[in-house]
């Protein structure tokens, strides 16, 4: 199976991810016309491309749905350092299944270029109000096939869900397709603390501690025995 | 899903266009030549698969080898032959239209081998 590995230093890296050579080609032209993407990698083995993106930073996979050794589905499943994804495939039918998966874009083959267009403008946006976002009080996340503003004042906890976490704040959950460690990169250190491998909360939402639980929004958030100590040591007692 | 046998399709009308590849590769004037020979690479061995496909009924087989010809036929804008393989993908397992099934892979055939046959003369002539 040819692959053709380049590596390079522009702003948007993309792997490209198609067991069809001529859609693989295609893909190749259309992206490699965008100034500010770089394609790193292209393939036609799934399994492959797996280990590329894991081992690298990828800021874009394009990549076909029906493929034999891995689906494109499976394999957003099997991956999660890779900010943008957009899907592509010769059936619509897949289009519903790809919202559970958070993906930016999905693309019905044969990929034009004015639909690619929007697919990367798409992912410029998200970038953009993410730059003008931090070191602000807010952030933005993707919800399904939304793109919603969370100001940090209103989370409440943020809880791990497989692969994915839930933010709860007072204005309502949102599920997002991230790590907790992502999460906790991204949130002032000064009022979030992790006090469990699966749960944040913002410090000052605490109202009720007891029996090593949180007591927030009628969920009993556990504390871990090894953040205990640290946690408590953040606290004013009177 | 009408019948087209060999002879029944006009041979002398290209069946193919290049507007959708030559709008792909924009001012990269090898485009178009390296997509075409990669179609006249790769089609004949999915054909075949297609082809042992139907031979032994193998609805799965079958049905991926319609969906690896449908893309590339889309690109070469051969509208009828992705019509042809959106019909197999999705009444293959079907076993009440195994008879029409049978009857658009072997329309497929025809039309893709032909498509090859036009490629190949373009590509001798440019």
């Amino acid at each position: 199976m040819e692959v053709d590995i380049l590596m390079s230093h522009k702003l948007m890296k993309c792997v490209l991810i198609d067991d069809e050579p001529m859609d693989l080609m295609a893909l190749s032209e259309l992206m490699s016309a965008y100034n500010d993407v770089e394609i790193v990698g292209k393939f036609q083995n799934s399994i492959e491309a797996k280990d590329f993106v894991i081992n690298n930073k990828v800021d874009i996979l394009v990549l076909d749905v029906e493929m034999p050794e891995l689906n494109g589905l499976d394999f957003i499943k099997s991956i999660k350092n890779v900010e943008h994804v957009i899907l592509i495939s010769s059936n619509k039918t897949y289009a519903a299944d790809s919202y559970d998966y958070n993906v930016t874009d999905y693309i019905v083959k044969p990929v034009q270029k004015s639909r690619l267009d929007q697919a990367v403008d798409k992912v410029k946006q998200f970038d953009e109000s993410i730059k003008t976002s931090s070191n602000r009080d807010f952030a933005f996340v993707k919800d399904g096939t939304k793109i919603i503003r969370i100001d940090f004042k209103e989370i409440l906890f943020i809880e791990a869900l497989a692969d994915y976490v839930q933010i709860n704040t007072t204005q309502g959950r949102y599920t997002v397709l991230a790590t907790m460690k992502s999460m906790q990169a991204n949130l002032p250190e000064d009022d979030f603390f992790r006090i469990h491998r699966s749960y944040i909360v913002r410090k000052d939402k605490i109202r009720v501690i007891e029996d090593n639980m949180i007591l927030m929004e009628n969920k009993n958030i556990p504390i871990s025995r090894s953040s205990k100590q640290e946690f408590f040591g953040t606290f004013n007692f009177l | 899903m009408a019948n087209k046998t060999k002879s029944k399709l006009n041979e002398d009308k290209q069946v193919f266009s290049l507007d959708l590849l030559r709008e792909m590769g924009g001012d990269n004037n090898s485009f178009v030549d390296d997509m075409l020979r990669i179609y006249i690479q790769e089609s004949p061995k999915t054909i075949q698969k297609l082809n042992d496909a139907l031979l032994s009924w193998d609805v799965t087989l079958l049905k991926s080898s319609a969906h690896k010809l449908r893309s590339p036929a889309a690109m070469m804008c051969v509208l009828e032959a992705v019509q042809l393989t959106e019909f197999i993908e999705t009444n293959a397992s079907e076993v009440e239209k195994k008879d029409e099934v049978k009857v658009a892979c072997e329309d497929l055939i025809v039309l893709i081998n032909l498509v090859i046959k036009q490629v190949k003369e373009f590509l001798d002539l440019h």
